[in-house]
Parts: C-alpha cells; structure tokens; sequence
C-alpha cells in the first residue's frame, strides 16, 4: 500500500483544527499529504472577517485563501486544491463527487481523512462530506469506471474528523493520534486564521490536552481524536 | 407458499443471487409467483478485471450480464425477469424511474419484496440508493390517493426484507429473519456461478450461508440446518393473524 493521506475538507480552516497534527505527523514520517478544500467558508466560517468595516467577498476571498495556502506549508502538505464551492449550503452533485473521485484516483492514499459520517448539528456541509464521501470512493475504485483515463485506486480506510461538539453529534473516537511532537507545527497553522477564525483557536488546544489525558500515555500533551467510517488498509504505525 | 407473489428488486444482477437465490429457488419449489426487477446491469460495480479491455464496448457487456443473469434464473426456475438497464456507479433513481417502479408493484402485486437493506452500506452506495427507490415506490404504489395509470392499490403496505450485504459489518443491516436453504445451497452456487463477477467469491457466499446456518440451528433451533440465507426486516408487516413463525 502507498504512503499517501488525502484530506478533504469541507471550509479552509477545517483542516488545522481538526487533523492539523495528525497530518503534520504523516509529512514527518514520510506520507505525501494531499488536501483538498472545497470551500474558502466564506458565508459561514468567517465572522472575524466580517467585522471589519472594508470586508468585501472578493478581498475576503483572497484572504481565505492566502490563510489556508500558509496553513498547509506550514503543515508539510504536498498537494493543494482549493476548490472554492460556495459554502452554507455547500452542495455535491454529480460532477463534484466525480471531482472527489479523481482526486483519489489522482493520490491513491492509503487514508482519507475527513468530516465524520454522522449528522453534525451544527454544520450541514460537514454532515454532507462525511455521509457522502463513500460515494465518490465507490467511483474511484471501481476498475470499469471511467475517469479521466486514470487506473482505480486501491480502496482507502477512511477517518472522520471531530466535529465541534462531539457529544451533541454522535462522534466516538476510535483512534487518537500523538500530535505532541508537532503541536508547535499545528500552533503556527492555526496562528494563521487570525483574523478570520481567531476564536477556534484556543478552544481546539484545550481540546487536544483533553484528547491526549485520554490516551493515558505518558508524554502525550497533544492528541487528535477521529473516528474510523471504514477501518480497511489502515497502515499500522499510527494504531495503538 | 402457493399462491405467494414475492418480488426481488436488485441493485446489480449478482445482490440478489448472492443474497437471496436459496429463498427464492425454496419459495419457487412449494410454489409462490417470483419476479425480479434489475435495476442495472452493474457493469461500473461488480468489478471484473476482465471488463477493462471491453470498456468501450458498454452495451456488449450488459447483454453478456443479462445472458448470464438469464442463465441463473433458469437454473433456480424464475419465470419472470425484467432489467431496467440504468447506469449504476452512480444509480440515480429520478422521480420517472421511481414512478415506473411503483407502477409495476401494483402490476406485479406482491406479497412482499425483497430488495437492499434501507441503511448506510458504506461499501456500496448503490445498495443504500436502490433500497431508498423502493421504500419510496412501495409507499407510492401502497397508497390508495394516488393515481397511477388507473392501477389498483395493493390492499395493505408491503413487507419488505433486505439482502445480507457482502460486508455486514460494514453496514447498518442486522439479521431480522434467517431462512435455512440447506435443501437449495447447491442449487444457489450454481446459479451464482451464471456470474463470471461472483465466480471468485463463492467461498465467501459459502462461509456467510454456513455462518447465519449456526445462528439458524443453534439459537434458532432449526436442526438440521447447514445452510440459511439473513435478511433485515425494514419493511411494515401489518396484516397477518399470526407472530411469524
């Protein structure tokens, strides 16, 4: 199996919060880290933009954009698509779901990480990715399918990301991943939303000290909690 | 069982041997009226390696499928067959196509269906979206307010039964009721040999019908039993004078 992660996330900022050690972690270790990003989260993930007297949806835009190109150096991602779809509602018809399907044909990773599969109550777009992401898996793996002269790709595990409140949502982890040792990569990503997103910040550090109290490990200051939708070909050295 | 009109609607042609051949060559054996509806010729799902250098030649390859699904229906004595002959991969079930199928379950009139399982199957979406087709028509064709082509409604809501998919476990179905087909297994494997797609994973039909043949025989104390097909029970079983036993 190859050493490839894929990442796709609903809004520019989803990433860092969410898998930004972990995926820090895989750059270290060798995985190529290809991220796609659907939307800049414009309409509903900005409010620290939206204060500002001057804000402007094409300033704005430009902006999230340069926030998330940063975020993802600063994380050792390989590839990066911004795929800037409107947000709330982000919709996923045919063509985008074939989109996603040739991205993992594109990167063939071992894991693709993204939002959870259960309902997130807070956030409709999330809820779409994570109930809808098997379906561009089913393209992408299928041998008879054709997509842009590419091979099928080798069926990926797929992880879910913590949502915002996991409780209210359903989320369980089932695998907490050491980010300790990248937590200042993770700290510099996160730096960057500052003047869109500076609220997530601190809420999602107090999150990763509680994650990593409940691995019990010793060591472990920093942990990032996922879900497992689909366990098969998970590559080994992150499981506990 | 004579006189029962059972109907299968299958997603691709290998579901509904796969999950059902032993129940429905057992049911067409004491006499019921059997029908299958196949939605696609799966040819973007029952992934054949075979199937690349045809890539071209789509239309080629689903007369193969449906020569083969033919071949297995004759084998387990299933006197009516009917393909849609949509695109599967994704199967998109629009309001036309949803329409017509509920307008052949009241042509049809089936005592009950057996179809996929209506939750997640995160190994084959196909099978969530057929399933949800049919809990859409059935309800449609049930109801007596609606007017379809001057069709009579069915008297009473149809029960409905899912396939065990390939991997249960990676899906949302739980066994609701276990049927011993011990009498028909062979007759199963031939049938599913028909399937060039379903040729290289009879062990793995052969394991799941010896798996769900324990629960049948030992906390179902069906002795005897060496062989059982599972289904979900998702569908309303409102009409019948007795507990199903």
């Amino acid at each position: 199996m190859g050493n490839s992660v894929l990442v796709v996330s609903g809004h520019v900022g989803d990433f860092v919060w969410r898998s930004g050690g972990t995926m820090a972690k895989f750059a270290r270790h060798g995985y190529e880290v290809h991220l796609r990003v659907l939307t800049l989260g414009l309409r509903g993930e900005s409010n620290g933009y939206w204060k500002q007297d001057d804000a402007t949806m094409e300033k704005g835009r430009a902006l999230r954009r340069e926030e998330g190109r940063r975020a993802a150096d600063i994380l050792g991602v390989t590839s990066l698509e911004l795929w800037d779809y409107d947000d709330y509602p982000l919709l996923l018809g045919r063509e985008r779901l074939e989109r996603l399907a040739v991205a993992i044909r594109e990167t063939r990773p071992a894991i693709i990480l993204t939002h959870d599969s259960q309902r997130d109550l807070f956030n409709a777009d999330h809820t779409l990715i994570g109930k809808r992401i098997h379906e561009a898996v089913a393209m992408a793996i299928s041998p008879t399918l054709e997509l842009n002269d590419l091979p099928p790709a080798p069926r990926p595990a797929i992880w879910g990301f913590e949502p915002h409140i996991a409780e209210l949502c359903g989320f369980q982890p089932q695998t907490y991943v050491d980010i300790t040792d990248v937590m200042n990569l993770k700290r510099e990503a996160m730096q960057v939303y500052q003047q869109t997103q500076k609220g997530m910040i601190a809420p999602y550090i107090t999150k990763n000290r509680l994650r990593a109290i409940q691995t019990a490990r010793p060591g472990c200051e920093f942990a990032e909690a996922f879900s497992i939708a689909d366990p098969v070909q998970n590559p080994g050295f992150l499981a506990p | 069982m004579v006189g029962q009109r059972m109907l299968i609607i299958s997603a691709h042609p290998g579901d509904f041997l796969r999950g059902g051949a032993g129940v429905i060559r057992k049911y067409r054996r004491e006499g019921a009226a059997v029908y299958v509806i196949v939605l696609s010729e799966g040819l973007r799902s029952e992934g054949i390696a075979g199937l690349q250098e045809a890539r071209a030649k789509a239309d080629a390859q689903a007369a193969v499928r449906r020569a083969e699904v033919m071949r297995a229906a004759a084998i387990l004595d299933i006197e009516h067959v009917e393909f849609c002959g949509y695109d599967d991969n994704p199967l998109e079930m629009d309001r036309e196509r949803l329409r017509s199928l509920a307008c052949r379950i009241r042509e049809i009139h089936p005592d009950f269906i057996l179809t996929h399982d209506a939750g997640r199957d995160i190994r084959n979406p196909d099978h969530e979206r057929a399933a949800r087709a049919v809990l859409v028509a059935s309800a449609v064709a049930s109801s007596p307010s609606v007017r379809l082509d001057g069709l009579p409604a069915p008297a009473a809501s149809i029960p409905l039964f899912g396939f065990e998919p390939l991997h249960p476990e990676a899906s949302a179905w739980v066994p609701g009721v276990l049927v011993d087909i011990t009498a028909d297994y062979e007759t199963k494997e031939l049938s599913l040999s028909c399937l060039a797609s379903e040729r290289e994973s009879l062990d793995i039909s052969r394991q799941q019908a010896r798996n769900r043949a324990v629960h049948c025989a030992g906390r179902g104390g069906v002795s005897g039993c060496e062989y059982a097909e599972a289904f979900s029970a998702f569908g309303p079983i409102c009409s019948h004078d007795a507990l199903v036993w």
